[in-house]
């Protein structure tokens, strides 16, 4: 529910980009809001993942994250628009030999197969990905 | 807008008024080259005076302002130790060649590109082999923009298979061929070199738009070639690297060509002696095989002799006589081919070859979509035209797709050639790049022997490493250190070239002697670009890139920011080598970004991100609640609050705030009504020397839509104090802030 702030960047999901009503209504331009004022501002929704590991995998060098969940819910937080830094892409982690041990089971006992679409809802451990562009291989590395 | 009627009526009218009215562009000459030993084969040579192109270039208005004159040298840091290397200027080239020159006449290094292509589809097979030439004082971006024109066709050189030439025997007739091309290739390429020989002997002047005069020596830079071209131009076989003196069999070794002793007549006395080729080396081993089988007399005893020699068959190369000009030094290691090729054809095939097809496509498929890039969902197997692109879009995904099933070596192998090409992308590359694409090199070759175990799934087995390609990776540091930044010779301009100047163009002939109709159209194409150009200047529209996109859509919106302008230069210490000739101020004119339409909001030194979002949201007044609903996020009410809180009374400890949250009661009518955004455009800093157009990236958060039935929510990262002036450089020192960046760790730390 809460999140402490801690040094350094977190990766998180976007979920809503929003503001209050108040912001976009006509004749805004007339409106001043205090810089402090959360009216003023455009806020966003989001999921958090864990922190970074301090190392990165041995042999890869890429960093894993994980959803977090507190009672079954995912970790929420409402932030500032600014504060969001670049996208961050993340691609799951295989653990085992067969890449269908990643699918799973649906509430009512079928198989769900993770796609291209629903990866990033259904699986929970991920990597960040350094290679995506040059600007995540410059800035993650 | 206006339409203005057209004031010809028939297309003949029109080419007789672009053929008589228009100015032209350098002229073309016709050659007949016939080889002595193919007597009853003669070829017509196309081309043009390389010293013509380069006035011709040197004028145009397009590239007023992107020009470099002056040799300059780019340091990371005060001290001058960590140089950095980017446009050609800054390289070693430009400092070695004013010292063989007067001291009033300035460098112009030509840039050439060449690759044989195909022009026909289904029928025939035509082949064209242009070559295209720039002036390496016209800055990287330009040329590699093809709607610039910056390259300029030089000359097509005849494509001959000699069928009509009588071969002594079977075998020789399966393989001269080709060495007879290659013949035929120096010596029209020897023509056409000519006047350019001439101008590296004598300053020719040289007048820019602005109207100034410079002496110019011109010399040629560099060749932008596939492998298969560069041993051509070398005058090597095949398989012989340009570099240094390594043979087949050396290609698969980890250090850089170690001098090998059965082939050199040269005896070293330390046997780690790393050998670099160079023309005279070359141009001694012809010479050896000339004496002892002089051509003259029977030229296919020459040409054996040759081939046992590592020698392509040519006794009189075109460079030959090119003052100062060193071939092995001139050409160009590319990254189209020798890096993203090369990892599709080898690497991603050996991991394939361990982890079988079913599996890595499995495992693509699973991967999430991503936005603005590819994604694989068919797999990888079944495609069977590798563009570039793709070879690119793979490289983004393809490592951690091996894990829990490839051996930690080669994982290890492939992260370190990703890191090596990755490196190799980059605009400005410092010393300290440079060692660490060496030392990436290195891990590579200290790992590759993994691939060679394929047990588990059969597949191809690979028992050598003696691929030109791996070898090369020895020579990008020298190579870079030489010519600048890979991203200023890559074959991909010259395959974007192709398609105007090759692919078009035929299509407008009708199949026969198509090369002198090809001509014919592209310089009306030449006369009308430059009518563009005129009308362009004379509407005062100059020097603005005519793809700057105007993103009307997001029109900053963030209110109460300051607007940030001035940009800090980035932390560049030049040391600018006085230019000989003409002082002119262009080496310090800042190149002014085109206005961004976007607002700042967040500055990080010299670096900003910013966001912008369309003035009208998506969606307005939409109820809280129902929000909740359809985005499925019940947890949005209590987080809005907490941040209410926060926000009020700062940052509370967890018992404080579940007090607070108690008390707080209803949400205030101002948010029970929400304006709702599906994205929202993120200009990024610029990371390190790059100071070029900003980055931006499109963040998307948004339930599913008409036309793409996934509801879209990425992931970010997120500063949580984004207030907060760090003492890091820029965003890369705030990112790694959480991370422990392997920049700076010795190398022995970085793997095991």
């Amino acid at each position: 529910m809460t999140f402490s702030i801690n040094e350094g960047l977190q990766v998180a999901q976007l979920k809503l980009i929003f503001s209050s009503h108040i912001l976009t209504t006509r004749g805004k331009e007339n409106i001043r809001f205090h810089p402090s004022d959360s009216r003023g501002k455009i806020l966003a929704y989001v999921e958090w993942f864990s922190k970074a590991a301090d190392k990165p995998h041995g042999t890869m060098q890429m960093y894993g994250v994980s959803r977090m969940h507190k009672d079954g819910r995912p970790r929420d937080g409402v932030i500032e628009l600014r504060s969001i830094v670049q996208p961050c892409y993340l691609l799951p982690r295989f653990k085992t030999q067969r890449a269908t041990d990643l699918d799973i089971k649906g509430k009512d006992g079928s198989m769900i197969r993770i796609d291209g679409d629903n990866c990033l809802d259904l699986v929970d451990d991920f990597w960040i990905n350094c290679f995506q562009d040059q600007m995540s291989y410059q800035t993650v590395f | 807008m206006k339409r203005t009627e057209a004031t010809f009526t028939t297309a003949d009218e029109l080419y007789s008024r672009i053929d008589n009215f228009l100015p032209d562009g350098p002229k073309w000459y016709c050659k007949e080259v016939t080889l002595p030993e193919a007597p009853n084969e003669p070829q017509l040579l196309f081309y043009r005076n390389p010293v013509e192109c380069l006035e011709f270039l040197s004028q145009s208005p397009a590239f007023d302002g992107h020009q470099d004159y002056s040799p300059v040298k780019h340091f990371t840091e005060k001290e001058c130790t960590n140089r950095v290397y980017g446009e050609a200027n800054m390289a070693d080239a430009w400092h070695y060649y004013p010292s063989k020159i007067g001291p009033k006449e300035t460098v112009n290094l030509a840039f050439c590109g060449s690759d044989k292509t195909h022009v026909t589809n289904f029928s025939g097979d035509g082949k064209v082999h242009p070559v295209y030439i720039t002036s390496a004082q016209i800055r990287a971006d330009i040329p590699n923009q093809p709607n610039r024109r910056a390259f300029l066709l030089l000359c097509y050189l005849p494509v001959c298979k000699f069928n009509k030439t009588q071969y002594p025997n079977v075998t020789q007739a399966r393989t001269f061929p080709g060495r007879l091309q290659a013949r035929l290739t120096h010596a029209c390429l020897k023509i056409v070199m000519e006047k350019l020989k001439e101008a590296g002997q004598t300053a020719v002047p040289m007048v820019n738009f602005r109207g100034e005069c410079r002496m110019n020596r011109v010399f040629l830079g560099g060749w932008i070639a596939d492998k298969e071209e560069q041993n051509l131009l070398a005058a090597l076989g095949a398989n012989s690297c340009t570099g240094c003196l390594a043979e087949t069999k050396d290609l698969g070794d980890e250090s850089p060509c170690l001098v090998s002793l059965s082939i050199s007549h040269f005896i070293f006395q330390f046997i780690n002696l790393v050998q670099p080729r160079d023309s005279k080396s070359i141009l001694q081993k012809i010479q050896e095989v000339k004496t002892k089988f002089p051509p003259s007399n029977n030229i296919w005893i020459f040409l054996t002799e040759c081939q046992k020699a590592q020698l392509s068959g040519v006794d009189d190369p075109f460079w030959k006589d090119l003052p100062h000009t060193d071939i092995c030094k001139v050409i160009c290691h590319d990254t189209l081919h020798g890096l993203h090729k090369a990892f599709k054809d080898h690497t991603v095939q050996w991991n394939i070859n361990r982890i079988g097809e079913f599996e890595i496509d499995n495992r693509i498929r699973r991967l999430p979509k991503v936005p603005g890039f590819r994604h694989f969902s068919g797999g990888i197997s079944k495609i069977s035209q590798w563009s570039g692109k793709e070879t690119k879009d793979l490289q983004r995904i393809f490592l951690p797709i091996l894990t829990g099933v490839q051996t930690s070596e080669a994982i290890t192998a492939t992260r370190a050639e990703l890191d090596f090409i990755y490196h190799a992308g980059w605009k400005m590359l410092g010393e300290d790049d440079l060692s660490r694409m060496i030392d990436f090199n290195k891990i590579f070759h200290r790992n590759k022997h993994a691939f060679l175990r394929t047990y588990q799934h059969g597949g191809r087995e690979l028992d050598h490493f003696h691929i030109p390609k791996l070898h090369s990776r020895h020579h990008y540091p020298e190579n870079i250190r030489w010519l600048g930044a890979p991203y200023n010779y890559s074959t991909e301009i010259t395959e974007r070239y192709h398609i105007e100047i090759a692919k078009k163009a035929y299509k407008a002939t009708n199949r026969k002697n198509y090369a002198e109709q090809m001509l014919l159209w592209l310089r009306r194409q030449e006369k009308v670009h430059l009518r563009g150009l005129f009308i362009r200047w004379r509407n005062g529209q100059w020097n603005k890139p005519s793809d700057v996109d105007t993103d009307t859509q997001f029109d900053g919106f963030l209110p109460e920011l300051p607007l940030n302008e001035q940009e800090d230069p980035p932390q560049v210490v030049s040391l600018i080598v006085e230019e000989p000739d003409l002082i002119d101020d262009l080496s310090i004119v800042n190149e002014s970004l085109s206005q961004p339409v976007l607002k700042s909001s967040h500055v990080t030194n010299s670096t900003e991100v910013s966001h912008a979002i369309s003035r009208r949201p998506h969606l307005i007044r939409q109820p809280l609640e129902s929000i909740m609903m359809k985005y499925n996020i019940p947890g949005l009410e209590t987080a809005l609050k907490i941040f209410l809180i926060q926000s009020s009374k700062g940052v509370l400890n967890p018992q404080a705030l579940r007090s607070e949250l108690q008390r707080y009661g209803p949400l205030s009518l101002d948010w029970k009504g929400l304006s709702i955004w599906n994205r929202c455009t993120i200009t990024l800093p610029t990371v390190g020397f790059e100071e070029d157009h900003p980055e931006k990236r499109t963040i998307l958060a948004r339930l599913k839509t008409k036309k793409d039935n996934t509801p879209r929510f990425q992931t970010v990262f997120v500063d949580p104090k984004p207030d907060d002036p760090e003492p890091q450089d820029g965003i890369r020192g705030k990112l790694n802030f959480s991370f422990v960046h392997p920049r700076g760790i010795p190398f022995n730390d970085l793997f095991y």
